[in-house]
């Protein structure tokens, strides 16, 4: 029962059978309750994944002139390729063409073959979410993957451009984590994955649809956002029974060059036996295409697609998957730390405000975040290590042109980085040199002088006994292995009272600011454009009910109406309403002001809790510096798109309790990452992992990686 | 021809009474220097709305109509009249048949007017801030016209590209997805801030953004970011004239009349407390002299209730088409989002102002203010400053005679009574504020709240009492019965009110104004000992930066340099001329030193005045000539006569649009004071200077250099005085042994004294010529005699 989808075996396994030992025999009494459908397909699924190639290994190999980014790039892009076109993962809303892909990758070789990489992700394929702005690669149909927001980059091009923009070369517009990633650090971008319309989702599900598809079904067919997982278990399989079963040394640098350089795009895996191959394939299609699927008449319970978690599904399943090391993505409620629970990632959000959202379409302003999902939380350190920029002030002199010119250029970035400027910079300087390295040197108890809290407020009734005990288990790793002090925190220091309330209070305030922020797609200035004419006939033969109320408007209405009709998504459409209707002013101080009250003081009693970064040497005892919470409390839905969705649509809300754990921390804007932690077994719906939820006071992203690496390593 | 012109200053003296409602009683010579105390539980309207309707059943009303009358019998007319000075609304009644019987000269038509309502009136102000860049966004501010080149400032504002429609437009201005605002730049912190100052308020050291909801294409993000709850300023006040058509203000009135405060607050209480009345003067005589030149001559305050800074809109053009059957209909919309993002500040009022003129006189003020300060440009026209009225009426209360004292009620009486009410005391169901939007003149300031207040009463006398609503002001005559055009169309009623939907602007952190974002930090505290004294750096910074008052700077330029008050008025009224003045006068004073004239005497008393007659008359004329060549006319203005800055022109008339700066202005004086240009040459010179911009557009204008010296010009057109004595006695022999002349010299030699002057004048004449004007022609005079 050993995790081997790392690159290489832990000593912690190693040194402490005991909990190892403990913690097969836990899953192994919860997991007799499962159904008998999987049973039925337990030959075709491993509790192994795939390894997965890291940073810091494709890092090392890029500067020792094993590997260029070129054969790094090609083998990325045939696994793209190969889940989108083989596996029907739906993971990209564009995929970059392989010529553009090379050309940024001959770029990046040349500089590290001169010896002057820009940092550790030159060269490294990454991708980045279709919400957020991408230069010249921005351009593409499913931009933030919605319609309205097609063909947006165009008008901005042609008409509006600014003249100090043009002089200055930068004549695509570009968001600055974006200009970070791509001209700082000089990763190589493959693709923009898919995600929920606006980010409104945790299933993957509302994404846009597809332009190349030709009716409605097709569109729903092809829209959502599968997760990887059953089919890498497959493969692992596949694999095992090809060669011995991997131990810890063999996935070593040359197991990966063979891997990379020997990659196709119709098999990137390596799976000799073409025959199991292609019957796995032609799985894929069955479920997902159902072709003759009448006549099978399969349950839905035997799906074997799940959803990946929203609303950076692509974001997750393209970093599980493996075609890209890192995904950048953006985090309102959960957004990256849900999918990376769900697709055994890492999900990774700073404080809110860390990096600039300028470029990142908005959806609630005031939770937005900029964050990323990595294969291993190693990966998450070098590239936080790398993104984080020596943050300037953000006050201009008078002129605007520092404004435009400097990285940053969101006003709310400096809310909650004024005090901790400073320390941050030299934590910085000081771990920089040695993040490559430092994969390589196990200190015995990293975690020494750590003290990690374990909320009872969190531990809510609807706990399945599967994760409460992932989260003991984790606990106790910690604190054994690590050498961390784990302090319960009571319900007295911080209610749960509160906590309960995280959920409303953040789909009030979200859906009040996606409302505002939204209103901007009228469709008059870029974006969708509805033939009123057009749709004249549609309005009397199906949406009558939809449209009626546009007869008695003036013309600009009734095509604002109709864009906004059309363009929207359902799910989108109904968050909008939700917003205006606790806007509106009979609404606003009930429901608008409560809300942001249980905002405050969820912010504040979480806040409370944290040991502040000034007095270092005394240990309260109530007071913390990390938290342990787990990351969902469900497993990913099942999904089957031949009947409906797969998931229960009665209720649209029932998907917000996805959130539940994950809410209380971006209220608050704290920084928190999602450990993937083996349950050891196959879940109900096939998954081996869960992810644990590790978060800490704002600006402590070093110390809160630090014990995610501590955990993931265990 | 104008309804409501209150040409009847003698009629003011005229008194009502609920008794005598419609009947003329004769006028009475009082004085009044006592108001009754107000009560504001008395019910005095109650009276009136009886009265009305009674009146409203007992004869017709007309629909409304102002010039026309609606007559009830053959001899018998009345109509609603406004006094625009003292906001009251009279049913006019005439009776032709009293006419006969009476032998009285004025009489020959009786005249009845009875006060009905009194206009009640609150304004909002939207000024442009004048700064470089949008308020969240780091694009160029324009404004469509076109521009001469500004002395100052001129690096940002004369982009020839971004002037053109959407050519100044930032992603954020559009509202690209994903674009965010740029936190408040300095520049628009310093215009608010002076701006906010000026108007006396209080500033709020923390103000917050919010969202404005509402879908129209020039509001590219659907929503609009202004301050709601917590806006930049508050409770300030404003003390202002009355405007006056066709009036100059007379010296020093300012000072002479008494403030009075009015609306809430202790002063009021205290006033009236003390007295048991509201004291107006305390000698009578004053008083009684306000009276009779009617209100116009006190200075009013109206109290601002809020300033609060926020994004302009963009600008809709359409194109219409007329149909076959006359209905137009828009075909095509353009929007232009240059001025989408702008920066404005909005300044609301609270409803203090009683009659159209003072609206007008408040909107004056205003804008004189922010443009001293240099926070707007203040220019109506192009709506860098744009006005909303919120205008009601009351009904006048008549009917507190069951008081001792008997008959005190007059116009003016019943003027200042209304000023001393609120809003708060109307009476229910009547009187709903009506908002018309976006006035762009004084003008239409007054055409619209007279046509409101004719509207309202009018329909309150029909017991038709308005709703809230908003309308909206058509500059066009669209019908004989009101030649000044502006009527006013509703928009909105009351049952569409739009749900704003109020959210605070997630994307902004609040406008803290601490020393940081004053960018005062250490400047001040190193320097000066005031700073010590207060620790607010709001204050400090309004001290530092808060440039002369007008009035200060005026009764500065006439202490210090003996100028008159009219030509200090004329100075003061353009802030950049003070400094020109002064940068001039120092000019002219060093040229003068330079060339050893060192009659200190002539410098310190003549030298500023002839500065200034220079400025005030030769150059402020070719500057408006300027501007209204530029202007190609626009709508003539009788109402802004009065006014020294005139808004239909291309440009205010500032010495901002010229190129003159001190010191060439200074060179000139200098060279005329010394002999160097005869008067009239020098106004040829300065005609070229001041036309040299036009050439020069192109190139640096930052380098003053380019421009010429009054010298170079003069020499270049070869105008110089000839004052050589050598060079003039040649000249003049010539002229007078001019064989053409010699007739001259002979009726010189033999003729009277009288002919004598005569002829001197013509050789004068003619030596001038012979040298084409260069010379000197006192000194001519003394050879031709010779």
């Amino acid at each position: 029962m050993r995790n081997l989808r790392l690159n290489g075996m832990t000593s912690y396994c190693e040194s402490s059978p005991s909990v190892a030992l403990s913690r097969s025999l836990t899953i192994a009494e919860t997991s007799t309750d499962y159904s008998k459908s999987w049973q039925r397909r337990q030959r075709h699924y491993s509790t192994q994944l795939p390894p997965r190639l890291t940073i810091a290994r494709a890092s090392r190999l890029l500067r020792a002139s094993k590997l260029t980014s070129k054969q790094l790039c090609q083998h990325s892009y045939n696994l793209a390729i190969f889940g989108e076109n083989s596996l029907r993962l739906n993971a990209y809303a564009k995929l970059l063409s392989l010529d553009e892909i090379l050309a940024q990758a001959q770029t990046s070789d040349e500089r590290i073959q001169n010896g002057d990489p820009k940092s550790d992700l030159d060269g490294i394929p990454v991708t980045i979410k279709a919400n957020i702005a991408v230069g010249k690669y921005w351009e593409m149909p499913n931009a933030c993957s919605a319609i309205l927001v097609q063909g947006a980059q165009k008008s901005y091009d042609t008409s509006d451009r600014n003249e100090e923009e043009r002089a200055s070369g930068d004549n695509v517009y570009e968001s600055d984590i974006a200009k970070r990633l791509l001209r700082d650090c000089g990763a190589v971008v493959i693709g923009i994955t898919n995600m929920d319309e606006f980010g409104m989702g945790s299933l993957g599900i509302n994404n846009a649809f597809r332009q190349d598809t030709v009716n409605l079904r097709q569109q729903k067919l092809y829209s959502h956002t599968y997760n990887p997982m059953p089919w890498l278990h497959r493969i692992a399989v596949l694999r095992n029974s090809q060669q011995q079963l991997l131990t810890g040394s063999e996935v070593n640098d040359d197991f990966w060059l063979e891997q990379i350089i020997n990659s196709t795009p119709t098999n990137p895996h390596r799976i000799l036996d073409e025959k199991s191959l292609s019957d796995l394939l032609d799985e894929v299609q069955y479920w997902i295409c159902g072709d003759n699927y009448e006549q099978k008449s399969s349950r839905k319970d035997d799906s074997p697609l799940l959803s990946p978690g929203g609303s950076s599904s692509g974001a997750a399943a393209a970093a599980s998957h493996g075609s890209c090391l890192l995904s950048i993505g953006t985090d309102t409620g959960g957004s990256l730390r849900l999918p990376a629970a769900w697709t055994s990632t890492v999900g990774f959000k700073p404080t809110y405000g860390t990096w600039s959202r300028y470029g990142v379409v908005s959806y609630a302003s005031s939770l937005d975040t900029v964050g990323f999902i990595t294969g291993t939380s190693e990966c998450a350190a070098i590239a936080w290590s790398c993104l984080r920029s020596e943050r300037k002030a953000a006050s201009p002199d008078g002129d605007y042109s520092c404004w435009d010119g400097q990285l940053c250029r969101d006003p709310t970035a400096t809310l909650y980085h004024k005090g901790n400027k400073i320390s941050n910079n030299d934590a910085h300087h000081q771990s920089d040199t040695s993040m490559l390295d430092q994969s390589s040197v196990r200190t015995p108890k990293p975690l020494t002088n750590v003290r990690i809290g374990i909320p009872a407020a969190f531990s809510l009734e609807e706990i399945p006994p599967l994760i409460a005990s992932a989260w003991s288990e984790s606990a106790r790793s910690l604190q054994n292995v690590g050498g961390a002090t784990l302090v319960a925190i009571s319900d007295s220091n911080l209610s749960s009272e509160w906590i309960k309330m995280a959920i409303a209070s953040y789909y009030v305030l979200a859906c009040a600011e996606a409302s505002s922020n939204l209103s901007r797609y009228d469709g008059l200035r870029y974006g969708m454009d509805v033939d009123l004419h057009e749709h004249a006939n549609d309005i009397d033969a199906e949406d009558n009910a939809a449209l009626h109320p546009l007869v008695d408007m003036t013309t600009l209405e009734r095509q604002i109406s109709a864009n906004r009709a059309y363009g929207f998504g359902e799910e989108t459409q109904r968050r909008i309403l939700a917003g205006t209707s606790v806007l509106s002013s009979d609404r606003f101080h009930t429901h608008y002001e409560a809300a942001a009250f249980v905002r405050a003081k969820i912010s504040r009693s979480l806040e409370s809790v944290f040991r502040s970064s000034l007095d270092d040497g005394q240990n309260e005892d109530d007071e913390v510096d990390i938290m342990l919470v787990p990351t969902a409390l469900t497993f990913p839905p099942k999904l089957n798109p031949m009947r409906g969705d797969g998931v229960e649509m009665g209720d649209p809300t029932a998907a917000f309790a996805n959130d539940v754990m994950t809410i209380p921390v971006s209220l608050g804007g704290f920084p928190s990452v999602s450990v993937p932690v083996n349950i050891g077994n196959l879940d109900i719906n096939g998954c081996s992992a869960i992810g644990m939820q590790i978060f800490a006071s704002r600006g402590s992203e070093d110390l809160m990686l630090r014990v995610a690496n501590a955990l993931h390593s265990t | 021809m104008i309804i409501c012109r209150c040409r009847c200053l003698a009629l003011r003296r005229y008194c009502f009474s609920l008794e005598s409602l419609g009947s003329a009683i004769a006028p009475r010579h009082r004085r009044h220097s006592r108001l009754r105390r107000l009560s504001p539980s008395r019910c005095y309207y109650s009276a009136l709305l009886t009265t009305a309707a009674r009146a409203a059943t007992a004869q017709p009303i007309s629909p409304l109509s102002s010039s026309s009358s609606a007559s009830s019998s053959s001899s018998q007319s009345s109509s609603l009249r406004y006094d625009r000075d003292t906001g009251i609304v009279f049913l006019e009644t005439k009776t032709e048949a009293a006419s006969a019987s009476s032998s009285s000269s004025d009489a020959t038509r009786q005249q009845t007017r009875r006060p009905l309502y009194q206009t009640i009136i609150g304004i909002e102000i939207h000024a442009q801030l004048d700064v470089p860049a949008k308020l969240f966004s780091s694009a160029p501010r324009t404004t469509t016209a076109t521009r001469r080149p500004r002395r100052r400032r001129a690096n940002y504002d004369d982009d020839a590209s971004s002037s053109r429609p959407n050519g100044s437009v930032h992603a954020y201005d559009i509202a690209f997805p994903g674009s965010l605002p740029a936190p408040v730049s300095r520049h628009v912190v310093h215009s608010a801030i002076l701006a906010c100052a000026v108007l006396n308020c209080d500033i709020s050291r923390v103000s917050r953004f919010e969202r404005k909801h509402y879908f129209y294409p020039d509001l590219p993000s659907g929503y609009q970011i202004t301050q709601q709850r917590w806006p930049l300023a508050r409770d300030g006040m404003v003390v202002f004239l009355p405007h006056r058509a066709g009036q100059l203000l007379k010296k020093g009135e300012g000072n002479t009349a008494k403030k009075r405060r009015r609306g809430v607050g202790n002063i009021d209480n205290k006033d009236v407390d003390d007295n048991n009345n509201v004291n107006i003067n305390d000698d009578d005589d004053v008083s009684s002299r306000h009276y009779e030149t009617a209100n116009v001559h006190h200075p009013v305050t109206l109290r601002i209730e809020r300033v609060q800074l926020e994004q302009d809109t963009g600008k809709t053009t359409t194109t219409t088409a007329t149909e076959a059957d006359g209905t137009t209909t828009t075909t095509r919309s353009y929007i232009d989002y240059n001025r989408a993002g702008c920066a404005l500040i909005e300044i609301v009022s609270h409803p203090d102002l009683r009659s159209a003129n003072e609206a007008a006189g408040a909107v004056e003020r205003i804008r004189a203010l922010l443009r001293h300060v240099g926070s707007c440009d203040g220019r109506m026209e192009e709506g860098s400053l744009r006005c909303d009225l919120n205008v009601s009426i009351a009904p006048i209360a008549l009917g507190y005679n069951d008081d001792d004292d008997d008959d005190d009620d007059d116009d003016a009486k019943l003027y200042l009574r209304a000023r001393t009410r609120r809003g708060e005391y109307l009476p229910p169901n009547t009187g709903h504020r009506v908002e018309v939007k976006n006035l762009n003149s004084l003008r239409q300031i007054i055409a619209a709240t007279e046509y409101e207040a004719l509207r309202q009463s009018e329909l309150a006398r029909r017991d038709l009492p308005t709703g809230r609503e908003t309308r909206t002001f058509v500059v066009k005559p669209t019908s004989p019965a009101h030649p000044l055009g502006g009527e006013t169309f509703c928009i909105r009623a009351k049952g569409d009110a739009i749900d704003y939907r109020f959210v605070p602007e997630p994307d902004l952190p609040p406008l803290i104004l601490d020393k940081e974002t004053l960018g005062i930090e250490g400047k001040i505290m190193a320097k000066s000992s005031s700073a010590a004294l207060s620790s607010c750096p709001i204050q400090e910074y309004v001290e530092r930066f808060m440039p002369e008052s007008i009035e200060s700077a005026r009764s500065r330029l006439v202490s210090d340099y003996g100028l008159t008050e009219d030509v200090a008025q004329v100075i003061t009224s353009d802030p950049p001329a003070i400094a020109l003045f002064e940068e001039a006068l120092t000019f002219a004073r060093s040229e003068l030193r330079s060339l050893n004239k060192s009659d200190d005497d002539e410098s310190q008393t003549v030298l500023p005045t002839m500065v200034a007659n220079w400025l005030c008359n030769d150059l402020f004329a070719l500057i408006k000539k300027s501007a209204a060549r530029g202007g190609g006319g626009g709508e003539t203005d009788d109402i802004n006569d009065g006014s020294n800055a005139t808004s239909t022109l291309d440009h205010p008339i500032s010495v901002e649009y010229s190129t003159m700066d001190g010191k060439r202005l200074g060179a000139l004086v200098a060279m005329v004071a010394n002999g160097m240009l005869t008067s009239s040459m020098a106004k040829k010179v300065l005609a070229v200077m001041f036309d040299e911009e036009g050439e020069n557009r192109e190139g640096d204008i930052e380098s003053s250099c380019r421009y010429s010296h009054p010298n170079a010009v003069a020499e270049k057109h070869g105008w110089c005085v000839v004052s050589d004595w050598d060079v003039l006695v040649k000249l003049c022999e010539r002229v007078v042994l001019d064989p053409q002349n010699a007739a001259q010299r002979e009726q010189y030699k033999f003729g009277d004294e009288r002919k004598r002057w005569k002829i001197n004048k013509f050789y004068i004449g003619k030596v001038m010529a012979a040298s084409n004007g260069n010379a000197h022609p006192e000194r001519s005079v003394g050879f031709c005699v010779g």
